[in-house]
């Protein structure tokens, strides 16, 4: 089986740091990037399964990303990690954007966040 | 100089100097004019005296024992003159008389009939020379009693007549007379064989300080006060006296011993000269200086309302106003004691909340039974030594106002309200409250009691704004928690997964292939890693609440505008980068400090740059400017590229309760603290904008 390939962009360096630890320990293949337009560069030449995105970052924001994602690689299925309080109605715009989950730093538990990947790659 | 002699020159001195201080003090009033021509009299006399208990010499002796009884003569017809006067009884016939009596003798005294009246001198004592008494005499004697009794008479008439301060008058010349009295009866006893002490010297002086007294001043004084304030005189003056005259005496000595007798009179040619050169205006500052220690009864009225008019009463800090107002009272009007007592609501009483020579601090007067609910009844000052108040003063309030030393107590009433009490002690003087002090004190204490008001609710009205201001800070620090949010959450995110992915490794056997070093290197980074992030959230929420303490008093500090603008960025820094707003700092490096509170400069740079980070939204550029201005100013300007405030809209932005956001989002608040909080730090704020180009807010600070 292929290696499941996630693209991590963060302007936080050490939290892209530790997912590539995390992930690759176990098997997959993870990129990073700590700006959107990277990211988007990398996502054209890498075409991960997963893009987890940061919803505020200077350059472009998250959102933006997501959109242009669709663009560049419109396979790609992102999550949301952010550490960006926000009320639910962010949350529904980017759901409607084609966000696939929405993750709040802190992450209560990285098997969670794994198992919400397993589970969006394997959805259509 | 035998201690006759000495105690006559001290009260020769003493005495001419009550009657000159007396002439001086009003030379107008015919009662001051006859009092220092009969004071004259006893000069005379009393130089007698001090020549012939000076001397060996018969004939020397005998031209002063002429002087004496020119002066003795006069004494009963300007006497009797000057108390008719004070009396204010017409007597002109009788004065006419006595004059025409006094006068015979006189020239009796000079002429070749002398002998008729007195024989001449003799040294009876070893002391003195004293007058050997003749038929003339032993008439004269008869004369001057019955003068005497006449006008012991009609002073004793008067008293009984009068009332008030006047039967006070008359009660001084009573006394002055039997002083007197006694002290003429002194000499009489030297002239009938009886070598008595020199008492009548010093019995003399206080004669003539009594009668100066009685006269010159219109009010209650005690006799004792009286006394202890002639001694002082007295004392000095003879300290002072002795000094000056110890050199002649010393080159007396010398001239005599050279030359003989002639010398002696050259001797005292020279402390003739050296006394009438240097007495006079010795004479004048010494009571110049006793008449402001001792005799201190008119302080500068005009100085109290000056300086309590411009430097007092338009104070609005309550603890400084109460604590100048007595300062300031104890120190014009020269008391031993002050104090001011407030109403409390939280002790139901009055407090002593400021005090000068009052050593117990905490009093409170409650409203039962204490001098507070006596001036709540009456409503009206309270004097200890008041005269006339003809209902005695309870005991509980004589032990309260033993406790607050006080002398005169005001109620300080406001619209029918007693908010207070003032408390005066003793005058340094010892003198009491005259008509003329209360004619001043009353109208300020009612003053006073509008100034303590206003500065109360002054008080209040601060802490409401303080509290506004604390309350608009919370909403503030509120709004921020999206910021802070990421500035907290990122750095904790970070920890966490990092431990948590090292754990879930470990457990699921992934770093089976690792050695125990390798894996010992990995633990150790990833602690190490976790603490900087940890670190990194605590130095944020330290700062949070740092800044979101109320300020409790404002101090005045030397601020360097770039760190508080730094420290504020490390608050709102987040949130403009997340939305992408540019901030540019442009300050000199060479730029005064300013004088303000450091944290409300916080206050203010953090208000200004997050507005206008909210006045931009997105995508913008804030720069901080700061530029030192003439007049020990610095100006920092604080401009945004936001949508601009249009210019109908400029005079009300710093209103209270005016606000553009949605509601929930602010209250309205935030420029309008602003603007006080600059104020309150002797800054000034001003802004200009251009619907959609900006705004610019200009702050003016004083510089070091």
């Amino acid at each position: 089986m292929e290696k499941i390939k996630i693209l991590a962009i963060d302007d936080e360096i050490e939290f892209t740091n530790m997912i590539v630890e995390y992930f690759e320990t176990r098997g997959y293949q993870v990129f990073s990037a700590s700006k959107g337009v990277n990211g988007l560069d990398m996502a054209k030449e890498k075409k991960p399964d997963i893009v987890l995105i940061d919803l505020k970052m200077p350059g472009i924001d998250g959102d933006q990303v997501v959109a242009q994602l669709k663009k560049v690689h419109p396979k790609a299925k992102s999550i949301i990690i952010t550490a960006y309080m926000d009320e639910g109605k962010a949350k529904k715009k980017l759901e409607e954007m084609g966000v696939r989950a929405y993750f709040e730093k802190p992450l209560a538990s990285l098997k969670d966040l794994e198992a919400a990947i397993q589970r969006i790659v394997k959805e259509k | 100089m035998n201690i006759y002699a000495l105690s006559s020159l001290v009260a020769l001195i003493v005495n001419s100097a009550i009657g000159i201080f007396v002439y001086l003090k009003n030379k107008n009033s015919t009662i001051n004019r006859l009092f220092a021509l009969f004071i004259s009299t006893t000069v005379l006399w009393i130089s007698g005296c001090l020549m012939e208990s000076s001397t060996y010499n018969e004939s020397f002796a005998l031209f002063w024992d002429k002087i004496l009884y020119t002066g003795l003569t006069l004494f009963p017809a300007t006497c009797l003159h000057f108390t008719t006067t004070v009396i204010g009884v017409k007597k002109d016939r009788i004065i006419k008389i006595t004059y025409l009596i006094s006068s015979f003798f006189v020239i009796l005294n000079f002429s070749y009939l002398r002998k008729y009246f007195i024989y001449g001198v003799e040294r009876k004592y070893p002391f003195r020379f004293i007058s050997e008494p003749a038929i003339g005499w032993y008439i004269f004697i008869i004369f001057f009693m019955a003068c005497a009794l006449y006008w012991i008479y009609l002073t004793w008439e008067a008293y009984r007549a009068s009332s008030g301060h006047r039967r006070t008058q008359m009660k001084y010349l009573l006394t002055a007379w039997l002083i007197g009295s006694f002290t003429c009866f002194m000499y009489l006893l030297l002239v009938f064989n009886v070598a008595t002490p020199p008492i009548d010297n010093f019995t003399g002086i206080v004669f003539a300080a009594i009668l100066a007294y009685a006269i010159v001043k219109h009010q209650l004084m005690e006799i004792e006060v009286i006394l202890k304030k002639t001694l002082i005189f007295a004392g000095l003056f003879a300290v002072v006296f002795a000094v000056l005259v110890l050199p002649t005496l010393i080159v007396q000595e010398f001239i005599i011993r050279k030359m003989g007798l002639s010398g002696r009179l050259i001797g005292f040619g020279i402390s003739t000269i050296l006394i009438v050169l240097i007495l006079r205006p010795l004479e004048t500052f010494l009571i110049r200086i006793t008449d402001k220690f001792l005799f201190q009864k008119k302080y500068d009225y005009k100085e109290l309302l000056k300086t309590f008019t411009g430097e007092v009463l338009t104070v609005l800090d309550l603890t400084r106003l109460v604590r100048l107002t007595t300062y300031k009272l104890a120190d014009i009007i020269k008391l031993i004691s002050c104090g001011i007592l407030l109403f409390d609501d939280k002790e139901d009483g009055y407090k002593l909340i400021a005090s000068y020579g009052i050593k117990e601090k905490n009093i409170v007067l409650t409203r039962e039974d204490t001098l507070a609910s006596f001036m709540e009844r009456t409503r009206t000052y309270l004097s200890t030594r008041h005269t006339e108040k003809d209902y005695a003063i309870p005991e509980d309030i004589v032990k309260d106002m033993n406790r607050l030393k006080v002398e005169l107590a005001i109620p300080l009433i406001l619209h029918d309200d007693m908010i207070g009490i003032l408390t005066l002690g003793k005058k340094k003087s010892d003198e009491p409250y005259t008509q003329d002090d209360m004619d001043i004190l009353l109208p300020l204490a009612r003053t006073l009691a509008i100034a303590i008001t206003n500065a109360k609710l002054f008080e209040e009205l601060s802490k409401t704004q303080a509290e506004a201001a604390q309350r608009e800070k919370m909403a503030v620090i509120g709004t921020l928690s999206a910021g802070i949010n990421h500035e907290i959450c990122n750095p904790l995110g970070i920890a966490r997964g990092q431990c948590e992915a090292f754990l879930l490794n470990y457990k699921e056997g992934l770093y089976k292939d690792k050695s125990e070093k390798e894996l010992l290197d990995k633990a150790v980074n990833i602690m190490n890693k976790t603490i900087t992030e940890i670190d990194r959230a605590t130095a944020v929420t330290k700062r949070l609440s740092a800044f979101a303490k109320p300020i409790k008093e404002l101090k005045a500090d030397e601020v360097v505008v770039k760190d508080e603008v730094h420290e504020v960025m490390t608050l709102v820094g987040h949130e403009l980068k997340l939305e992408k707003i540019d901030f540019v700092e442009e300050i000199p490096k060479d730029l005064p400090r300013i004088l303000a509170d450091r944290k409300q400069v916080q206050e203010i740079f953090f208000n200004l740059i997050r507005n206008a980070g909210q006045a931009i939204g997105e995508n913008g550029k804030i720069i901080v400017r700061a530029k030192k201005s003439p007049g020990n100013k610095v100006l920092v300007e604080i401009e945004d590229t936001g949508h601009g405030i249009p210019e109908d809209k400029l005079d009300v932005i710093f209103n209270p309760f005016y606000t553009t956001k949605e509601p929930g989002k602010g209250t309205g608040l935030g420029l309008f603290i602003v603007r006080q909080v600059i104020e309150k730090n002797r800054g000034r704020i001003s802004v200009r904008s251009k619907v959609g180009v900006g705004t610019t807010f200009t702050l003016e600070f004083q510089s070091t």
